[in-house]
């Protein structure tokens, strides 16, 4: 029935259109395989593996290595991102200084004139390592030509324990970033 | 008994008198406040050279 487009019309007259789905409603899939004329065999997927495959497909990996850089890439409109190497001492304990961050999507307009098209969203994982007071917290704060900018601060108060490894632990950044236009 | 009368003494007390010494007033330094956000941006440019 996907073969007439027409058919739409036909779906609308006919008071089709549903609003709301059924445990086991069908969507139509065209499932890759390159053994079919045209490489697509007929298939159907439930509307919520839909949903949670399709949101797993743009889930993406990356890392940041803070000693060489502090732009991450990024081609997923969500993903987990691997930061390593922040400086022992900056930020500064207390919300004293921030170190800046840059996600970068070479497919949306994150300069600071789009802002309120760009939809941001995010959350800190933080595994403190051996003798490691560091408290991440971090604040989306501007935009530059090399991505949406966030600012990692340390909320800790506790000064760096001599010959310990401050920001020695595991620091991920989960985020959702797309642009409304 | 006889109680030996005490002259009141009474000393002129002169006040003393110091020269004010000369007090160099040095020039406030007035320190450019920056934000935090521009703090950070400058130490990532300078770590990063960018």
């Amino acid at each position: 029935m996907w073969n007439n487009i027409s058919n739409f019309a036909a779906i609308i007259a006919n008071k089709m259109v549903r609003t709301k789905l059924n445990d086991l409603d069908l969507l139509p899939l065209g499932a890759r395989d390159e053994s079919y004329d045209g490489n697509y065999k007929d298939a159907a997927i439930l509307p919520k593996d839909l949903v949670a495959a399709a949101d797993a497909q743009n889930t993406g990996f990356y890392n940041l290595n803070l000693g060489a850089t502090n732009v991450v890439t990024v081609t997923t409109q969500k993903g987990i991102i691997d930061i390593i190497k922040i400086d022992d001492t900056s930020p500064a304990i207390s919300f004293g200084s921030a170190q800046v961050i840059y996600i970068n999507n070479p497919e949306l307009d994150l300069t600071l004139a789009n802002r309120e098209n760009i939809y941001i969203q995010y959350s800190v994982y933080y595994s403190p390592g051996d003798d490691d007071n560091a408290i991440p917290y971090v604040l989306a704060s501007g935009a530059l030509t090399t991505g949406l900018e966030l600012s990692i601060f340390n909320a800790s108060p506790v000064a760096p324990i001599p010959g310990g490894e401050q920001w020695g632990g595991a620091l991920y950044l989960y985020y959702e970033l797309y642009t409304i236009n | 008994m006889a109680t030996k009368k005490t002259k009141d003494v009474v000393e002129e007390v002169k006040p003393k008198v110091t020269k004010a010494k000369k007090v160099k007033v040095e020039e406030p330094v007035v320190e450019v406040k920056k934000s935090w956000l521009e703090l950070a941006r400058e130490q990532a440019h300078i770590k990063y050279n960018k």
